[in-house]
């Protein structure tokens, strides 16, 4: 079943040739996928995103990874130390390849993590480390500015790139590790990991196409897919049609008008899960003075309809939400539920003086969230029920993030997914006092200040007992609901599909980093 | 000859040039590159030097006098998405969308001469009133929903059952109404590179596959106009005195309508459908889009939702540039067909 | 037996609102080598006898009745087919405005060709020559130039004697021309009409002149129709008609003419008009403008109202007039069928 391929089929030339390698014999699995978009570069240091993160994931591994519980899988690391309240010790493997032929060792560790310190997307979450030294081949140890509870997490980041590889000029004479977010480097066209699966061929915005990586470390993983195909289909229905005509054997994301109809094709199967970005409402205290008072705050709290919105508007397709950690996360609090009565929200408007209501303007995208724009709608219907009359503008993400930067409207809707996978993240962004000297609560539509919750992240975050540091997290978002401070709506499900012959549902998670090297197709 | 084409050459610098300073004024309007290439998590530090960089808060006039200067060069800038100069990026995606245009088109003629002069020939007969009453739904559909369901018949497949199953005949004609599907649903598939570095979906029979419905979408956007153009002007080409003369010849029917009537017919349709074809080449976005066909349409929504302001830019101007090419063609054309036009000087 | 023979021509147009009759009983013939001219205002129906000779009519027009008797075979009988034999080749058409009459996008050439090769096979080199030897006939200045010259390229009466020219190429029995000159300048018609009228004689070939001219009439043609409302009201020689019109129309049309006005005294209209097709006056149809439906002594002469006139002959000439019939009576001349 597999073939041996020469390792120059793994670098590729800086002009996109539209050169097809000879299609192999049919005794090779393949699998054909289709994402809303392909990766913008291959140099995995170049943006902090969704599309790049997937891509680390196939052609190089991390030092460890999420299980579906939020767990930690070792990859490249098989152990891990906490050896003071600043230092970790991490133990490698000693038996890996990268796809060049050079033996992964701790020096490309090193390498790494210094890389990620350079490169503009990644340097705030690296921050935290201080330095990391190779003490042995498969030794690593890493130092922490300040004792940091989520080295872990961070961890996850950290996909060992073959330093060997990228160390150098190239023919430019420009060298080969630099990080350039709008021109070409080396890095962006050239690849090579450790990871189950080698670029051979790319035509940007058209088609990746992957080989399996013959001297893949990982004998254990169940993964038989030889060639992977990548074409980006951007438009939904096409997407959706390309599964359904089997043209394509795997999309994602599939959008929430076509989950019947994928759910009913007998060749197709579906796999949803809930996922870990928030939709939300900002309401901006300084614009508004009524949303200083807290007891207006909370009569929008119980005037929104939570749970109506998942179950009619997203048709089942969200998990209704009452506070910024999803379950799995240290801050989630189980206790927390959406609170819609509008009696209740009636009084309290009484309460505050606002019987007659008052008027304010909303703003949300209409191209960037799942139902965005018809979500907003909603919402302002609701808070017409309490005499709020809303002026509701929507724009296309291009135009809408300019505007937010602004703090234009008194209500504006953003969706966040915290790096980290852990709850501080929501805190340091989202709701800490906006500060633009350390970029703190840099997206705080609501100018909500709490400089004691602050400092409790602050602690929580030095907090090296996971135990007590989820019961501060835990603390901080009782707080916020009790000032009902913003408007959570709800997490945004995930959901893929494949045809049925195609197991993806063992190698999906919450975080949609699809683990395809361990992905198993059966004959049909 | 000469004069007349340097005339149009000076006319296409114009456009191009008036194009780039309205794209060029309304860029803050099409939002924030740097809000695309980054994470959210970025810092605004980090935002405003990587702003810097890109030479973004430069005042108005400084940025499109940088533009321009490089312009007269021949470089229009690096697209922010592609990392590579822009005209390279659109060289790239033209094939594409000039082969899909050729197939359209080629469609468009092809069936659209044969049915409008047929409606013109016998304008009562049940076929002629069944295109025309075709045509007017083709107006009407945009091409967007055409391309889907075309998709969902061809590519998919579609199962009906509108009679009963059970008995023979019933699942005969469900059988017989219902498809397959089987064919190519999005891309291009494996075009074959020809003449070095032209990429030809034309040049294998698995290319022309993928063409198939792409270009039928297309062409549905004109073939109505083109259908009901020539038909209009074939029934008052038949009205004419020299077509009475020909037939008090003794000239065959057949004659008449292909060489007298037909020659007539086309001048006004070449005229309107020329430009029409020019401006198909610009109107691909939609097919493209359905399609995930890799022309200069998917590259320019891609380019708006991400703002890379360069390969807009550039793309516009561009596109300004073939429109006075096809509408230079298109005079030239007209000019070489119609005897009685004096186009370029020469004695007539 | 003639050349030609119309007997009890009936041409209607199917209407939505019914069937209008545009031509009623027409009977002309011609002899080989005749020249005969057809007369009467516009909408008399002289284009529609013209073209419904070759079966010609532009729908919704159609032949309903009568017989058209061309060399021993009956037209109106023939398919299409058959007809196109005789069309461009028995007999053949000039029509009224060469510019419209020549396709602008083909050449003078490819229109002479096409309309040999349509009726012999020839190569289209012999054809070429053909068409050569037939413009110097109706003497174009260089002609071999003109083959490949478009019609925009040629003057209107240059145009015209291209039309001729095509007329003839393959030596027709009759030639129709229908308003052949009306289009033309001033100076150009008489040239026009000469050599028409040199070419006839020349080859003797039959012309069927269609005109509102008189005095193209009255100069070219051997005997001529006067058509009035779809019918034909009187028929003769050419010279007898214009020097003693019988019927009461043909009398107004000739003193109608300039020459028959006092110089500085205003011309002698006929008053009214023609009427319409679909809404004809009952009986004659001439007579709500006719001065004669009464009588000298006063008394109305009923049958011009109620009965359509039949032909009476008088000398060599038929006319439909109950006028004229009356007066005939009195003198009791006897009736001789002459055509």
């Amino acid at each position: 079943m597999t073939l041996k391929k020469t390792l120059l089929a793994s670098v590729i030339g800086a002009a996109m040739t539209t050169a097809v390698l000879p299609s192999v014999a049919s005794a090779e699995t393949s699998l054909r996928m289709a994402y809303d978009a392909d990766p913008v570069s291959l140099d995995i240091h170049e943006q902090l995103s969704g599309g790049i993160i997937q891509l680390s994931h196939m052609t190089f591994d991390p030092l460890v990874r999420w299980n579906k519980d939020l767990s930690f899988e070792p990859r490249l690391a098989t152990g891990w130390e906490q050896v003071d309240d600043t230092t970790m010790r991490m133990t490698l493997r000693d038996d890996v390849e990268f796809h060049s032929g050079n033996t992964f060792s701790a020096e490309d560790v090193v390498w790494t993590i210094e890389r990620l310190k350079r490169s503009p997307d990644f340097k705030a979450i690296f921050e935290p480390i201080e330095s990391v030294t190779a003490i042995d081949d498969t030794t690593v140890e890493i130092t922490t500015t300040k004792p940091y509870p989520l080295l872990l997490n961070l961890a996850t980041y950290v996909f060992p790139m073959d330093s060997a590889f990228y160390s150098g000029t190239d023919a430019d004479g420009d060298p080969k590790d630099e990080i350039v977010k709008n021109g070409n480097s080396f890095a962006s066209t050239h690849v090579s990991g450790t990871g189950p699966y080698v670029v051979t061929e790319r035509q940007q915005g058209v088609r990746i196409t992957f080989d399996r990586f013959d001297d893949y470390w990982d004998e254990e993983s169940p993964g038989n897919v030889d060639e992977i195909v990548m074409t980006p289909i951007s438009e939904n229905a096409t997407r959706v049609a390309a599964l359904l005509s089997g043209d394509v054997d795997f999309i994602a994301p599939v959008p929430p008008n076509d989950l019947d109809r994928v759910r009913e094709d007998e060749d197709v199967q579906l796999v949803t899960m809930s996922g870990t970005r928030i939709i939300l409402f900002h309401m901006n205290q300084e614009r508004v003075e009524a949303f200083q008072d807290p007891k207006v705050r909370q009569a929008f709290a119980y005037a929104i309809n939570q749970e109506g919105i998942a179950d009619r508007l997203m048709k089942g397709f969200a998990t209704p939400a009452a506070q910024f950690s999803p379950e799995g996360y240290a801050g989630h609090v189980e206790s927390l539920e959406p609170r819609y009565d509008l009696e209740k929200a009636k009084q309290l408007m009484v309460d505050a003086g606002y019987e007659d209501g008052f008027e304010i303007t909303m703003m949300a995208p209409n191209n960037r969230y799942v139902n965005d724009a018809k979500i907003a709608q909603a919402v302002a219907a609701m808070l017409a029920r309490i005499n709020v009359t809303v002026d509701l503008k929507t724009l296309p993400k291009a135009q809408y993030w300019g505007e937010f930067d602004e703090r234009v409207a008194d209500m504006m809707m953003i969706g966040w997914h915290a790096d980290t996978e852990d709850s501080a993240n929501f805190h340091e962004y989202l709701t800490a006092c906006p500060d633009a000297d350390t970029g703190a609560g840099q997206y705080n539509a609501s100018n909500y200040c709490n400089p004691e919750l602050d400092k409790l992240v602050a602690e929580a975050n030095l907090e090296i007992d996971l135990e007590k540091r989820a019961e501060m997290l835990q603390q901080v978002e009782q707080t916020l609901y009790d000032d009902a401070a913003f408007v959570p709506l709800h997490w945004q499900d995930l959901a893929w599909a494949s045809a049925s012959n195609v197991n993806i549902e063992p190698v999906l998670n919450v975080m949609n980093f699809p683990y395809l090297g361990d992905l198993v197709i059966t004959d049909e | 000859m000469i004069a007349f084409l340097i005339k149009r050459l000076y006319h296409a610098l114009l456009v191009m040039f008036v194009i780039s300073i309205i794209a060029f004024a309304i860029q803050d309007n099409l939002g924030d590159p740097i809000q695309q290439m980054v994470g959210q998590s970025v810092p605004e530090s980090e935002r405003e030097a990587l702003r810097e960089e890109l030479g973004l808060n430069d005042p108005f006039l400084v940025q499109y006098l940088r533009f321009a200067g490089n312009a007269v060069q021949f470089d229009f800038g690096y697209s922010y998405t592609f990392n590579q100069p822009t005209t390279e990026v659109i060289m790239r995606h033209l094939p594409a969308t000039l082969e899909l245009v050729a197939a359209s088109t080629f469609l468009i003629i092809a069936l659209s001469v044969p049915i409008g002069v047929y409606s013109a020939i016998r304008p009562r007969a049940w076929l002629s009133r069944f295109f025309m009453g075709v045509s007017i739904v083709g107006i009407s559909i945009p091409v967007f929903l055409t391309a889907i369901v075309l998709i969902q018949i061809f590519a998919i497949g579609v199962s009906v059952a509108p009679f009963p199953a059970d008995t023979g005949w019933g699942a005969w004609l469900n059988e017989a109404l219902s498809t397959d599907g089987g064919m190519p649903a999005y891309g291009r598939g494996d075009p074959v590179n020809v003449f070095g570095t032209w990429d030809s979906n034309f040049a294998s029979l698995e290319g022309l596959t993928y063409l198939v419905l792409p270009a039928v979408s297309l062409a549905s956007i004109m073939l109505p106009l083109f259908i009901r153009l020539i038909r209009a002007e074939m029934l008052e080409v038949l009205q004419s005195e020299y077509v009475k003369f020909a037939r008090a010849k003794g000239i065959s029917l057949r004659r008449i309508y292909f060489i007298h009537a037909l020659k007539n017919t086309m001048l006004p349709v070449i005229t309107v459908g020329g430009v029409q074809i020019g401006t198909l080449v610009a109107y691909t976005i939609l097919t493209e889009t359905v399609f995930q066909w890799p022309g200069m349409g998917l590259m320019f929504l891609n380019a708006i939702q991400r703002s890379d302001v360069p390969l807009i830019v550039t793309y516009l101007m561009i596109v300004g540039l073939i429109f006075v090419i096809t509408n230079t063609l298109v005079d030239l054309i007209y000019g070489l067909v119609n005897p009685t036009v004096k186009l370029t000087g020469k004695p007539a | 037996m003639a050349l030609l023979d119309v007997t009890n021509l009936d041409v209607r147009f199917a209407l939505r609102r019914g069937d209008v009759q545009a031509l009623r009983d027409v009977c002309f013939s011609l002899e080989r080598g005749e020249r005969l001219g057809i007369v009467g205002e516009s909408g008399a129906g002289k284009s529609v006898a013209a073209f419904s000779l070759l079966n010609l009519i532009a729908k919704p027009g159609y032949i309903a009745g009568g017989s058209i008797h061309f060399d021993g075979q009956e037209l109106t009988a023939m398919s299409d087919r058959g007809l196109r034999h005789v069309r461009g080749h028995r007999m053949s058409m000039i029509f009224q405005d060469p510019m419209m009459t020549l396709n602008p996008v083909l050449t003078i050439g490819e229109q002479m060709v096409e309309c040999l090769k349509a009726h012999r096979r020839i190569s289209t080199k012999e054809a070429r020559a053909i068409s050569l030897r037939k413009l110097e006939q109706v003497q174009i200045p260089s002609p071999s130039a003109r083959l490949d010259q478009y019609p925009h390229e040629l003057s209107g009466g240059m145009r015209q004697r291209v039309i001729i020219a095509i007329a003839l190429l393959l030596d027709p029995d009759i030639i129709i021309a229908d308003e052949p000159t009306t289009a033309l300048d001033v100076t150009i018609q008489a040239e026009i009409m000469a050599l028409l009228l040199e070419l006839c004689e020349k080859h003797n070939v039959g012309l069927i002149l269609i005109t509102h001219d008189l005095g193209v009439v009255s100069q070219v043609t051997q005997r001529m129709l006067v058509m009035y409302a779809g019918r034909v009201i009187e028929q003769g020689p050419t010279r007898e008609i214009i020097n003693d019109p019988q019927h009461p129309y043909t009398q107004g049309l000739i003193n109608a003419l300039p020459q028959m006005a006092t110089p500085g005294a205003r011309l002698n209209q006929i008053p009214g008009s023609m009427p319409s097709l679909d809404n004809l006056p009952s009986g004659c149809a001439f007579h709500p403008r006719c001065g004669f439906v009464a009588r000298a002594d006063g008394s109305t002469r009923h049958a011009c109202t109620d009965e359509v006139p039949d032909f009476v002959t008088s000398g060599n000439c038929r006319v439909a007039c109950h006028m004229v019939a009356e007066m005939l009576d009195r003198e009791r001349i006897p009736a001789e069928e002459i055509r």
